[in-house]
């Protein structure tokens, strides 16, 4: 009961809210544009929120994270383009109907059930983040070791066409990480004699580059049509009429909340499943599917959305993020002196509350935003590309530059944003990158504890890997690596 | 012609095996290098034994992405790519930032989006004009004034210095 009314406490507060409506504001245009995302916007954010309270900047990323998911819809359903990855699925069906003038219709679609997606993936991080972090206290060394092992051979194995290529990007991540004084000796490691280097690489240039520059590059190199503005009608449809698919929304919103919290998989993924599942369960959808059906729109925005709450339960109580976005979401933590994992929810409470009410302050400016704004502004988002790139180009300079006021972070900025583009031209996913820094110190320290702890004992293996959870954690990642040997997919086709 | 294009696809995947392979190799000489340089300090402690484990990592994948250079290409649609918009791009960004410390923010961002805007095909001036400007200004006033950033700032920053003196 406490919790519920510390909760609301946020709701009268103004500041608190204003944070969460700039957010929202920000990630209503940053996920509508197609060529900016949330992750970049979010990696932005962390350099601009250095200096304010953890509250206020946590607040205002809630705001970005949670409408910028849901305004990929707008793209993909006036312009047949994405506006961001986890709305793939919506411009199948979306597209269509604006196509047959019932775009408003699809938007109202999408608002509202990327509302009960949302709202669906928050409650449900608010009932377990407990549970879990309470079941986390158990760990040992080498479970947290292999926990982030796990994520990242999922991030590998989900986000890459090929594993091998995943894994190459985890481990050059890793290699990212150990640059600066070794925790644990205090002596140099990887610096090359570069001063500035000891201090070790800043992950908030590394994240800019990797998701902003390397996207400006993207979208400049890419040739990408603009895309043509589909038409908007007044629509006729009634809330209730458009409201009559909630009960197997939820479910939509379960196949995302789960897939969200698999470290890697994220909403592109669980949305292609629950459309997956909705050709499946739903037999006479009101057109077919692929043609304008609104059940596709409800189970790919209900999936993705949810999706939101999913990735941050293993975030906020294992610090192991769920997909790119909590990644750099972590980083925040990290930059304000705050230590996810499973003493976080018992040592800062009043944080991990004021994150739900960010999140469902977050859902009524989605559903207002959705249904108020958005047909207003749709104009806005065919900003030509070669106004929109330089700018972004600029702002992740500044971006880079503002956290440690060093324009050595600017090349370090630049040096990521090529890496990166490169890697993404050669089929290297870079979300394993990302998760291997976040992640590379905090494997690295575990992993040399637990080798430490397990040596003067008469069993090194034993001690090492002979409790249960460790057994399951190690069972885990060698079931995902050797779900990837070609024999073993082979036997398992046959 | 297609059987070209398959070993020519192929050829950058090895080659993409081969540097990953002497990138795992280079820093597991590295590690082992450096370890023994520490005096007394066992594996268990060592700052290198996770450099090492990664660089097995990377070997282990460098051999493996060869191996798939061996063998015919997925058939993966590529994307079409204009190299010298890149190119440019990634050198106006570089000027960009090395002269950012001689020619100050704000004038350095400001002759940065120009340059990018006429690159780009941009030919209203008006837009030319104001863009780069008015960007430029707001960045430093949201920046340099609001979040107390320390941006680079130079004597022939006109820019910047209007609009020190405007505030």
């Amino acid at each position: 009961m406490d919790a519920i009314l510390e909760v609301l406490a946020y709701f009268t507060n103004m500041r608190f809210v204003l944070m969460v409506f700039s957010g929202a504001v920000s990630g209503l245009l940053v996920g509508a544009i197609p060529g900016l995302t949330v992750s970049m916007a979010t990696a932005l954010l962390v350099s601009v929120t250095y200096t304010w309270a953890a509250q206020d900047a946590l607040a205002m990323v809630m705001g970005v994270y949670v409408v910028g998911v849901f305004s990929g819809a707008l793209s993909a359903i006036l312009l047949n383009i994405p506006g961001a990855p986890a709305s793939v699925v919506t411009t199948l069906d979306g597209y269509p109907l604006a196509r047959q003038g019932r775009a408003r219709e699809a938007l109202r679609y999408a608002t509202w059930y990327s509302l009960i997606g949302s709202l669906f993936g928050i409650l449900m991080l608010w009932a377990l983040a407990r549970p879990i972090s309470a079941f986390a206290l158990r760990f040992q060394p080498m479970d947290y070791f292999l926990l982030a092992l796990f994520g990242l051979t999922m991030v590998g194995a989900l986000t890459a066409t090929s594993f091998k290529r995943g894994l190459v990007s985890a481990c050059l991540g890793l290699v990212v990480s150990m640059v600066g004084l070794d925790s644990v000796l205090g002596t140099p490691r990887l610096t090359f004699g570069i001063q500035q280097l000891t201090a070790g690489i800043h992950i908030v240039p590394v994240l800019i580059g990797l998701f902003g520059f390397s996207e400006v590059l993207m979208v400049l190199g890419g040739q990408q049509d603009e895309g043509e503005m589909a038409r908007m009608l007044k629509s006729l449809v009634k809330t209730r009429e458009v409201l009559k698919h909630w009960a197997v929304s939820l479910y939509f919103s379960l196949i995302g909340l789960l897939v969200g919290a698999l470290p890697g998989a994220g909403a592109p993924v669980a949305s292609f499943l629950a459309y997956g599942s909705a050709k499946k369960l739903i037999k006479k959808p009101s057109a077919p599917f692929g043609e304008g059906a609104v059940e596709g729109i409800v189970a790919s925005e209900s999936a993705n959305n949810a999706c939101i709450g999913g990735a941050m339960i293993p975030m906020l109580t294992l610090a192991i993020p769920g997909d790119a976005v909590t990644a750099i979401m972590l980083s925040v933590f990290y930059v304000h002196g705050l230590r996810p994992g499973p003493l976080f929810i018992r040592q800062s409470p009043e944080l991990f509350h004021s994150i739900i009410a960010a999140g469902l302050l977050a859902c009524v400016f989605l559903l207002l935003l959705g249904l108020f704004v958005v047909p207003r502004i749709a104009r806005l988002i065919t900003l030509p590309r070669r106004v929109l790139m330089p700018l972004v180009a600029v702002l992740c300079a500044v971006g880079a530059f503002a956290g440690n006021n060093r324009l050595f972070d600017v090349g370090v900025m630049l040096v990521f944003g090529v890496l990166g583009f490169v890697m993404r031209r050669r089929h290297y996913p870079v979300a394993p990158m990302t998760l291997a820094i976040v992640l590379g110190r905090m494997m690295d320290e575990h992993f040399r504890r637990a080798v430490s702890l397990a040596l003067p004992e008469e069993n090194f293996v034993m001690a090492l890997f002979g409790r249960p959870i460790t057994l399951a954690l190690l069972a885990l990642v060698l079931i995902v690596l050797l779900s990837k040997l070609p024999w073993v997919r082979k036997r398992f086709k046959k | 012609m297609k059987l070209q294009r398959s070993s020519i696809t192929n050829r950058a995947a090895f080659f993409e095996g081969c540097l990953i392979l002497l990138a795992g190799a280079a820093l597991g000489w590295h590690a082992l290098n450096r370890h023994a340089q520490l005096a007394r300090v066992d594996w268990a402690l060592s700052p290198y034994l996770f450099p090492l484990l990664v660089s097995m990592g990377l070997f282990i994948l460098g051999i493996l992405l060869m191996l798939e250079g061996m063998k015919p290409p997925n058939q993966t649609t590529k994307q079409p790519l204009h190299w010298p918009t890149v190119v440019m791009t990634i050198g106006c960004a570089l000027c960009y930032f090395l002269l950012m410390p001689f020619l100050g923010f704000a004038l350095a961002t400001a002759l940065f989006l120009l340059a990018m805007l006429l690159f780009l095909g941009e030919r209203r001036v008006l837009m030319l004009i104001l863009l780069p400007l008015v960007f430029s200004a707001v960045l430093y006033i949201l920046f340099g004034k609001l979040l107390h950033v320390m941006l680079p700032g130079a004597p022939v920053d006109v820019l910047g210095r209007a609009i020190d003196l405007i505030l």
